[in-house]
């Protein structure tokens, strides 16, 4: 489990990556109002969004929300799974990482974003619009609360 | 008071009824017999002309009744060339109150009828048939009655007459009344052939101890005038027949229903016969009128009038929703014209406006929902790298940036260091010493791989140096490109949503004009249906107008042509109206008169009947208001319809003229030949005696089988008269001749 991962992408898109229930209901609530048709569009979106915040996400302790399988989850090409791998490596701050330590950093970002986005979104009368704005208005859209 | 209402003809004062019936009386007697009836109508116009003062008549006013008390007796009777007596005369003596019964008697031939028709015809001329002989001998039609009389009459012309230039026969009857004599003369003249000259009938009546020809006043007919003074002073011809009647009548009389005797009894007692005459005369008069002012327009000019103002009225009836119609139809106009303006307004390019916004909104929902489909795709493309952020985007980068550093390094070696250094020296400007080795020696230290290990951050040992580079330059395109995407497809979306809007809110005007279209089709749908509605009522209402109009503007001429010729024909109206009103007024008084009379009858009747029946079996007869005969025996069992013999109805029919006798005439003269008829004995006795006991004269012209020595002895203490006709060839003319001969007068000691 502790294996580094370093010439393992191809190994991360093999992987089924999932995150807490509640995280997976946010991602659900975020698949209807924002009108996408894959769960991974709005889970790509919740891990996102915990990216881009500081500090580390708390980490999940029963991952029982559905899996996405990472190739799904962050791209089919290594290119992708590699950006995805880099920017959660390089939140966490350390390398080399676990194959453990990607199963829970990103059900720990995928948690933290989804409850995050769902609660920025759920009131507006156009979430896609909402969402557009804030991803538009200014260089610092992780300024949302919390 | 008839009298006072009698007025000139000249002057058309309106008349009371009671003269009007007086008058009319009079002018039936002067035209009975006649078969044209237009000189009685003609005179009818005359008399009702005047119209009516009141409508109500009692016959107790009328001064024909004055003189029914009054005692009257035949006096003396003389004829001229009258049937079989050339010149007679017989003196009828007073002997006193007890004794006025007269006897004249002769075989058959000897010319007893001929003085009973003398009697007759001199009293009442015409009328003699029409009023006399109707009831008790057998006539019918006028034409007849007329025919009956003339033929009568030539009959009765002596045959020493009858070759005469101009013949001539004459009855003279002389009476004594309370008021003293009254004589009648009446003459009758034929041409050379025996025809009767009707014409030249000649009526006089004098009056009086010197005999003086009535006065008769002017405007009347002198005939008709002197034959109504007969009938007033001496008797009425509607009780004659039950006073001047052949004994063998009284047997086919007796035939007749009961019912039938005592309405036609009662009907001459009161003059009901009469009168009953007068309202058919005046009913057809006025039937006859009506018809001829009909026949110049097929109704009368009253019917025309209630006719023209029917339609009048309807036509004015017709006007109110005529007009009603033609105010619904204007306002219906007026609220369709509206409405056409309305639309016309409203509907310009509505529909072609309106499928351009659908059509423009469609595209509009259609490109929204593909900018909606970008923009999300966009959110989903670009979204994560924007919301990672550059913080975390630049760190990676510098991570990955320092990790291609350190491959670099490991790639140069220190021959690369000093080339570098030298160009760096070369390219100036110049530096001195301390600066040239505090440079040369950072530089040196950034060159070597020991200071490369001291970064801090994560090497991604995972990414070789190609994809470090392909990722750090995704990176940056990410956050740049992605952010410019999402900004365009919202501004898309957005200007769609704007032109979305304002579609949406040019096709709710659309719409709204749409609706108000709609009602207001709505509303000229309805505007139609009230106007075909409003028209058809008028037409409708025009077409009955056209139709009554049509109707009335003949009828209004003909009305206006009637109305200037009923100026002429007012009086016929008048009389016209009189003449009903007179009927309905005599009609009243005689349900009146027979109401009250029929009881006062039947105890007469019940009398007399008693008087003669020897069987004592009739103890009551009843007679009901409508002549129903009702005969009771002791017991008060019904015996009208069979026990009633033969002889019994005949008794009954001689019981029902004495009662007539009795009640209307009782002072006045009984003449009656072959009285005792088909009697058989023992009924001639008991009917003997009640005519002998009568207190008035009465005259019997007998045969000698009626009467026979024995009963004339009987008879005596009553008779005032007793003669015979005797009968005889007169050598010069070869002609029988009858005279009064054997004649005895029975004086009373008083009168004596």
């Amino acid at each position: 489990m502790n294996t580094p991962i370093a010439a393992t992408i191809a190994e991360i898109g093999r992987m089924d990556l999932r995150t807490s229930r509640s995280g997976d209901t946010a991602t659900a609530a975020l698949l209807r109002a924002l009108g996408m048709q894959y769960r991974y569009q709005p889970a790509r979106l919740a891990i996102a969004k915990s990216l881009g915040l500081p500090g580390q996400p708390p980490l999940v302790e029963n991952l029982d929300g559905k899996s996405i399988r990472g190739e799904t989850l962050f791209g089919q090409n290594v290119a992708d799974l590699g950006l995805w791998t880099s920017l959660i490596i390089e939140h966490s701050g350390r390398d080399p990482l676990t194959r453990r330590d990607i199963l829970e950093l990103v059900a720990a970002h995928w948690a933290r974003g989804a409850g995050l986005l769902w609660d920025s979104l759920r009131d507006a009368s156009s979430p896609v619009e909402t969402l557009a704005g804030q991803l538009t208005s200014s260089g610092k859209p992780n300024r949302v609360a919390k | 008071m008839i009298e006072q209402g009698l007025v000139d003809g000249a002057n058309r004062e309106p008349r009371t009824i009671g003269s009007v019936i007086a008058e009319l009386i009079r002018v039936r007697a002067a035209s009975a017999g006649a078969g044209n009836r237009r000189p009685l109508y003609a005179r009818m116009d005359e008399t009702l002309g005047h119209g009516l003062v009141d409508q109500n008549w009692s016959s107790d006013t009328d001064p024909r009744n004055l003189d029914r008390e009054t005692e009257v007796r035949l006096s003396r009777m003389r004829l001229r060339n009258w049937k079989s007596f050339e010149r007679a005369e017989l003196a009828f003596p007073n002997a006193g109150n007890e004794r006025t019964l007269v006897v004249v008697g002769g075989p058959n031939g000897y010319g007893k009828s001929s003085i009973l028709e003398a009697y007759a015809f001199g009293l009442f001329g015409r009328r003699a048939v029409t009023q006399v002989g109707s009831v008790l001998s057998v006539t019918s039609g006028r034409g007849e009655q007329r025919r009956s009389y003339r033929n009568l009459l030539e009959r009765t012309l002596h045959r020493s007459e009858r070759s005469a230039s101009e013949g001539m026969c004459a009855v003279t009857l002389e009476f004594a009344t309370d008021r003293g004599p009254v004589v009648v003369e009446r003459k009758w003249y034929f041409n050379p052939d025996g025809a009767l000259i009707e014409d030249d009938e000649e009526l006089i009546v004098r009056i009086g101890a010197d005999r003086n020809m009535l006065d008769v006043p002017t405007n009347v007919d002198p005939q008709a005038w002197c034959q109504e003074e007969v009938e007033r002073r001496i008797l009425p011809a509607g009780i004659a027949p039950f006073l001047i009647f052949d004994g063998e009548e009284v047997d086919r009389w007796a035939q007749k229903k009961l019912s039938d005797q005592v309405k036609t009894a009662i009907g001459r007692m009161l003059g009901l016969e009469e009168l009953s005459g007068l309202i058919a005369d005046l009913k057809d008069y006025a039937r006859d009128r009506e018809r001829h002012l009909q026949d110049a327009g097929g109704e009368s000019l009253s019917e025309l009038q209630q006719k023209v103002a029917r339609l009048e009225d309807e036509l004015r009836h017709e006007e109110v929703p005529h007009a009603e119609a033609g105010r619904l139809l204007a306002t219906a106009r007026s609220d369709r014209d509206n409405l056409i303006s309305t639309l016309s307004e409203d509907d310009v390019g509505t529909h072609s406006s309106l499928q351009s916004l659908f059509e423009e909104n469609h595209r509009l929902k259609a490109e929204a929902a593909q900018l909606d489909r970008e923009l999300i795709g966009s959110l989903a493309d670009h979204g994560p790298l924007l919301l990672v952020g550059r913080t975390l985007s630049r760190s990676l980068q510098n991570s990955l940036a320092t990790g291609a550093g350190a491959e670099a390094f490991e790639r140069l070696d220190d021959d690369a260091f000093d080339e570098l250094w030298a160009r760096f020296v070369v390219a100036g400007p110049p530096l001195d010493d301390v600066e040239t080795a505090s440079l040369r020696d950072r530089m040196s230290r950034a060159w070597r791989e020991e200071d490369r290990s001291e970064a801090a951050s994560p090497n991604h040992p995972h990414l070789d140096r190609r994809a470090r580079s392909s990722l750090s330059t995704r990176l940056d395109s990410a956050l740049t490109n992605g952010r410019r995407t999402i900004l365009a497809v919202a501004a898309a979306r957005k200007d769609v949503g704007e032109r979305l809007a304002a579609n949406a809110s040019a096709l709710a005007a659309g719409k709204a004009r749409l609706e108000r279209i709609e009602i207001a089709k709505g509303g000229l749908s309805a505007a139609a249906d009230r106007i075909a509605a409003a028209e058809a009522t008028q037409s409708s209402i025009r077409s009955r107008i056209a139709s009554l109009k049509s109707q009335l503007s003949p009828m209004r001429d003909e009305l206006m042509r009637r109305t200037a010729a009923a100026v002429d024909a007012g009086p016929r109206l008048r009389a016209t109206a009189a003449a009903r009103t007179t009927a309905a007024a005599i009609e009243a008084e005689i349900e009146r008169l027979a109401a009250r009379e029929y009881q006062r009858f039947a105890d007469s009747v019940t009398a007399n009947f008693k008087l003669l029946s020897h069987k004592g079996q009739v103890e009551r007869i009843e007679i009901a208001p409508d002549g129903a005969v009702v005969i009771l025996d002791a017991r008060g069992r019904d015996i009208t319809e069979y026990r009633m013999s033969a002889g019994e109805n005949q008794l009954f029919a001689m019981a029902l003229i004495a009662a007539v006798g009795d009640i209307a005439g009782a002072n006045l003269p009984l003449v009656v030949d072959t009285p005792l008829g088909r009697l058989d004995t023992k009924h001639r006795g008991s009917v003997l005696n009640m005519l002998a006991g009568r207190p008035a004269q009465t005259i019997l012209l007998t045969q000698p089988q009626e009467i026979g020595a024995h009963q004339l002895t009987e008879l005596e203490p009553h008779l005032a008269l007793s003669a015979t006709l005797t009968h005889a060839l007169d050598q010069r003319s070869g002609v029988g001749v009858s005279t009064f001969a054997d004649t005895r007068t029975f004086v009373h000691e008083e009168a004596a």
